[in-house]
C-alpha cells in the first residue's frame, strides 16, 4: 500500500517532464485519444444520461488516463505515478460510509448510487466565496439554522480585523482561524454544535491549514478541501495540507475541478479527466471523500449544461464502478434574491441527486459576490428531498433538467446577480426579510408547478 | 514543309497557347485564320503579317454554332480550303466547387467543350469534301491525368474533349480526317500566369491560415517560406494568412468547438511562421509590424493559471505580443518585464480572493514609481469583479477571455491611440 511517504518520495524521484509537455502531450493528447477510442459523446439534450455503457466507458477511459498520466508535481516537475494495484487498492479501501460531525448533529455520509432512494446529505454554504468579515457570522448561522442542511461548507475571509488578507502572509493564519472561530460560534448559536464542517477556505496556501489542526478550530469529524490542480497536478502546498490533516486525523477531501474547454478538452474529455482525478486523488491524498466541480470556461457555473452532464456521467461512472463518497457542487451564475437562481438550483440538484452525488452549495454568483444566504440552500435541500421522494429516474430527471436549463441557459452570460446577504436577511435575527421570503415561496410554487415535483 | 500552304483555323488565338500555335503554323508556311472573341485576334494577325506570314483575323464566339459556321465559310471563301482546325479556345476561372454556381459551370463547358463541338461541326463538311483534314483539340492534363482543385468544371471539360476526340476520330477517319487531342500540363501564358500567381498567393495564404488552425508548426513554417518565395508581402502573409487563421481559432474556441490545447498549438504554429515572416517584414520597413505588447501573469500567491493561459492565448490570437510570466508572479517581476519590453498593458489574474490585494499593490507600486500612466492595467479571474477592478483603479476588467481581448483593444485605442 502506498502512503503519503511514498507520494513524497515519488514527487522527488518520478519521471521528469516539462509542465507544458505534461499539459499538451500527456493530458490533452490522451484525453482526446480516449474520447475518440471510447466514442464518448455529449448531447445537450441528454444532460442526465441513461446509457450505462457510456458511464462504464467513461470510467474505463478514466482509469487508463490515471495509469498513463499520473499526477504532475509542479514544484519538482516530476510525475507521481501509481500502478493499477495501488489505484485499485485505493478504490477498495475508500470509505463507503463515513460518520461526520458530532453528537446529534452527526450524519452518515455515504457513497450515493444511481437513482439512489436514500435522502441525499445536504452541504450548505457559499463555498469558494470571499465573505465580508462583518457578515460571516450571521451568514453562517443562516445556513446552520436550516434543519435540512446536514453539514457546512461556507466561504473564506478576504479581510480580517479590517486588514486585507494576502496569500502566504501571516494574515492568512489569522483569517483561517477567524473563519473557524466564527463557524464554531455560528454552530453554537444555531444550536448545531456538532455540525460537520468542510472548512479552512481562507487557507489558500498551507499556512492557514497548519494553524487550524486543533480541536479549538477543526475537529477530527470535520474536513478540509485539498485540490487537484488543473489538470492532474499537485504541489507541495497541497501535499503539505494532506500530511497535516492525515496526522491530525481529520478528513481529507479531494476537490476536483477540471475546466471544460481547458487541457482535457470538451465535456467528454473532462469527464475522463474527472475519473482519473478521483482515482489518483484517492491514491495520492487518501481522501475520504471527494467534491465534483466541473468548471465551464466561460460561465464557471456547475449549472451550465455541459457541467451538469459531467456531474451526471461522472457520478454514474463512479457509482457503478468505484463507489466513492462524492459531493456535487451547485454553483449558480445568478445570485440570491433573483428568480433565475431557483431554476439553476433545481436543475443542478436534480442532476446530482439522481446520478450519485450529494449536493453542495449554493455558491451563488459562483462565489464572486456574497449574494447568498441559507434560504436558497433550503430550496436546494427541498428539491433534493422531493427528487428522491418522487422516485425520479434518470429519464424523468433528464426531461426536467433540460426543461429547467432552457429557462436560464441563455442568461448565463449576463445573470441577475441578486443582492448581498444583509439586503436579504435581517442580520440580527438571522431570518429572511419578507421580500426575499416571499420570492422564495413564489418560486418554490412556480418550480413545483413547472416540474411536477412536490417541493 | 508539311504545313506549307495548308489552311489552318486556330480558335482562341488572341493570346497564350492559341497565339503561339498560330505563330508556329504561320512560321511553317501555313495560312492561318486566327479567331478570338476578344478582339486580340487582330493583333495576332498583324504580328504574323509583320514577319511575313499570312493571317486572317476573325472575331469568333465558339459557343455560337452559327458563328462558327460563318467563320468556316469565310475562311473557305478566302483561302479555298480548310486543312487544319485547332480547337484551342478555352477558359479556366478558378473557383472552388462550393463557390461554383451553375452559370460558372455552364460557361466553361460551353466554351471549352461545346465550342470544340461547334467548330468541328462547322469545318467538317469542307474537310470531308477535301477528304483531308487535321483536327487538333487542346485538352489538358487537368481532368485526364490529374485533378486540379478549384477547376472541377475545367477538368470536366478537358476530359470531355478527350472523350469527344476518341469518338469522332473513329467516325471521320474514313474521310481522311485525323482527329487528335493534346493534353499539355500547365503552360505559363498571360491568362494562366495571372491566375496561377493569384492562385498561388491565395493558396499560400489559405495554407498559412490552415496551418495555424490545425496547429501544424512544420506546415506553418513551410508556407511562410513559400509566401516569401512567391513574393507575397510578409505583412500580407501575416495579416491575411496567420491572423486570419488565429481569428478563426479564437472564434471556434469561444464557441467551444475547440479547446485550450488546440489554441495553444495554433499559437505555436503561428509563432513558428512569424519567426520567418517577421524578419522579412522588418527588412521591408521596421515598425510595420509593431504590435501592442502585453505582460501577463497569475499574480503572487496563486498558482491557478488556466484562465490566465486562455486570456494570453486569445490576446495572441488577436495580434498582441504577449509576454506570459506564468503563475505566482511577484508584482515587481510584472513591472520589470513591462519596462524591459516596453509593454502597453500589464495584465494580472487570480482565482484567489487572498491574492486580489496584490493587484492593488501592483497599481500602488506603479504609482509610487511614477509609472502608472505608462501602462494600462487589466485584472481578472474568478473572484475579481468589475466593481472591484474599478475600485482599485485598474483600467480594465474582463469577465472572460473574449471580453478581456475586447477591453484591451478598446483601451489601447482610447488611452494610447493605437
Amino acid at each position: 500500500m502506498n502512503s503519503i511517504w511514498e507520494v513524497i518520495d515519488r514527487a522527488e524521484t518520478g519521471p521528469y517532464m516539462e509542465e507544458r509537455d505534461f499539459d499538451l502531450k500527456v493530458v490533452a493528447k490522451k484525453c482526446r485519444e480516449l474520447v475518440k477510442e471510447y466514442e464518448i459523446r455529449f448531447d445537450p439534450n441528454e444532460i442526465v444520461t441513461t446509457d450505462d455503457s457510456m458511464a462504464d466507458d467513461v470510467y474505463e477511459a478514466g482509469m487508463r488516463l490515471a495509469l498513463e498520466a499520473g499526477i504532475y508535481c509542479i514544484n519538482t516537475k516530476r510525475i507521481i505515478k501509481f500502478d493499477e494495484s495501488e489505484i485499485k487498492e485505493g478504490i477498495l479501501s475508500a470509505p463507503k460510509e463515513l460518520v461526520i460531525g458530532q453528537g446529534r448533529d452527526s450524519r452518515v455520509l455515504y457513497a450515493r448510487g444511481v437513482e439512489d432512494p436514500r435522502r441525499a446529505i445536504i452541504c450548505g454554504g457559499q463555498a469558494g466565496a470571499a465573505i465580508p468579515e462583518e457578515w460571516y457570522l450571521p451568514m453562517s448561522i443562516s445556513y446552520m439554522k436550516e434543519p435540512l442542511i446536514d453539514m457546512i461548507n461556507n466561504g473564506g475571509l478576504a479581510v480580517v480585523e479590517g486588514r486585507k488578507v494576502r496569500t502566504n502572509t501571516p494574515l492568512e493564519i489569522q483569517a483561517t482561524r477567524r473563519e473557524l472561530t466564527m463557524l464554531r460560534e455560528a454552530a453554537a448559536r444555531a444550536g448545531r454544535p456538532g455540525i460537520s464542517f468542510i472548512a479552512g477556505e481562507s487557507s489558500v496556501s498551507v499556512l492557514g491549514d497548519l494553524a487550524i489542526a486543533s480541536e479549538r478550530y477543526m475537529r477530527t469529524s470535520d474536513a478540509h478541501l485539498v485540490a487537484l490542480l488543473n489538470e492532474l497536478k499537485t504541489d507541495y502546498d497541497r501535499i503539505s495540507k494532506v500530511v497535516n490533516f492525515t496526522e491530525y486525523g481529520a478528513f481529507n477531501v479531494t476537490l476536483v475541478d477540471p475546466i471544460i474547454g481547458g487541457y482535457a478538452g470538451g465535456p467528454e474529455g473532462v469527464a475522463v479527466c474527472f475519473i482519473a482525478s478521483f482515482l489518483l486523488g484517492r491514491a495520492m491524498y487518501r481522501s475520504e471523500y471527494h467534491v465534483c466541480h466541473p468548471i465551464h470556461f466561460r460561465y464557471m457555473s456547475t449549472s451550465a449544461v455541459e457541467c451538469m452532464w459531467n456531474l451526471n456521467i461522472v457520478g454514474q461512472a463512479m457509482a457503478r464502478n468505484a463507489p466513492f463518497i462524492i459531493m456535487g457542487d451547485v454553483w449558480t451564475s445568478a445570485g440570491a434574491g433573483s428568480e433565475m437562481i431557483f431554476y439553476e438550483i433545481a436543475a443542478n440538484t436534480i442532476t446530482n441527486v439522481v446520478t450519485g452525488t450529494h449536493p453542495l452549495g449554493v455558491s451563488a454568483t459562483n462565489g464572486k459576490y456574497p449574494h447568498a444566504s441559507g434560504l436558497e440552500t433550503r430550496f436546494m435541500a427541498e428539491v433534493a428531498i422531493a427528487t428522491v421522494r418522487s422516485k425520479l429516474n434518470r429519464k424523468g430527471a433528464n426531461d426536467l433538467v433540460v426543461k429547467l436549463a432552457g429557462e436560464y441557459k441563455d442568461k448565463m452570460g449576463k445573470p441577475d446577480i441578486g443582492r448581498p446577504f444583509p439586503e436579504l436577511y435581517d442580520v440580527n435575527r438571522v431570518v429572511p426579510k419578507p421580500e426575499w421570503n416571499s420570492l422564495y415561496l413564489t418560486m418554490k410554487k412556480k418550480i413545483s408547478d413547472f416540474t411536477g415535483l412536490e417541493i | 514543309m508539311k504545313v506549307k500552304d495548308r489552311v489552318a483555323i486556330i480558335t482562341g488565338a488572341g493570346q497564350g497557347i492559341g497565339k503561339a500555335i498560330a505563330f508556329a503554323l504561320a512560321r511553317e508556311g501555313a495560312r492561318v485564320a486566327v479567331t478570338d472573341i476578344s478582339g486580340k485576334e487582330v493583333d495576332t494577325a498583324e504580328e504574323i503579317k509583320a514577319f511575313g506570314g499570312e493571317a486572317l483575323p476573325l472575331r469568333l464566339d465558339v459557343t455560337n454554332y452559327l458563328g462558327a459556321q460563318k467563320a468556316a465559310k469565310k475562311v473557305h471563301e478566302i483561302f479555298g480550303r480548310i486543312d487544319i482546325l485547332v480547337n484551342n479556345a478555352g477558359v479556366y476561372p478558378f473557383k472552388s466547387f462550393e463557390e461554383m454556381e451553375e452559370a460558372d459551370w455552364d460557361r466553361v463547358i460551353e466554351i471549352n467543350l461545346k465550342g470544340t463541338f461547334n467548330c468541328t461541326k462547322a469545318v467538317l463538311p469542307y474537310m470531308k469534301e477535301q477528304r483531308y483534314g487535321k483536327i487538333i483539340n487542346i485538352s489538358s492534363i487537368a481532368g485526364t491525368v490529374v485533378g486540379f482543385p478549384n477547376l472541377s468544371h475545367y477538368c470536366a471539360s478537358k476530359a470531355g474533349i478527350v472523350g469527344f476526340t476518341r469518338g469522332i476520330a473513329l467516325e471521320v477517319a474514313k474521310y481522311g480526317i485525323c482527329v487528335n487531342a493534346v493534353a499539355p500540363g500547365p503552360i505559363e501564358t498571360p491568362g494562366t500566369l495571372a491566375e496561377v500567381i493569384l492562385l498561388n498567393h491565395e493558396e499560400i495564404l489559405r495554407n498559412l491560415a490552415e496551418s495555424v488552425i490545425s496547429g501544424d508548426e512544420e506546415k506553418a513554417k513551410d508556407f511562410a517560406r513559400k509566401a516569401l518565395e512567391a513574393g507575397i508581402d510578409p505583412l500580407r502573409a501575416i495579416n491575411e494568412g496567420l491572423m486570419r487563421g488565429m481569428s478563426r481559432v479564437g472564434d471556434d474556441f469561444s464557441k467551444l468547438k475547440i479547446y485550450l490545447p488546440e489554441v495553444m498549438m495554433a499559437a505555436e504554429a503561428m509563432k513558428a511562421a512569424l519567426s520567418i515572416l517577421e524578419p522579412a517584414a522588418l527588412q521591408k520597413g521596421a515598425g510595420a509590424l509593431k504590435k501592442s505588447k502585453v505582460v501577463i501573469g497569475t499574480i503572487t500567491g496563486d498558482i491557478h493559471d488556466i484562465g490566465k493561459n486562455i486570456v494570453a492565448m486569445l490576446l495572441r490570437a488577436n495580434g498582441f505580443e504577449v509576454y506570459d510570466l506564468g503563475r505566482d508572479v511577484p508584482i515587481d517581476d510584472l513591472i520589470r518585464k513591462a519596462e524591459e519590453v516596453g509593454a502597453d498593458i500589464i495584465a494580472a489574474s487570480t482565482l484567489l480572493s487572498t491574492s486580489m490585494p496584490y493587484m492593488e499593490d501592483l497599481i500602488s507600486l506603479l504609482k509610487e514609481r511614477g509609472l502608472r500612466d505608462k501602462y494600462i492595467v487589466m485584472v481578472g479571474g474568478g473572484p475579481v469583479t468589475r466593481e472591484w477592478a474599478a475600485s482599485i483603479g485598474a483600467d480594465g476588467y474582463g469577465d472572460d477571455g473574449e471580453e478581456a481581448v475586447k477591453v484591451a483593444k478598446e483601451l489601447l485605442q482610447r488611452v494610447k491611440g493605437k
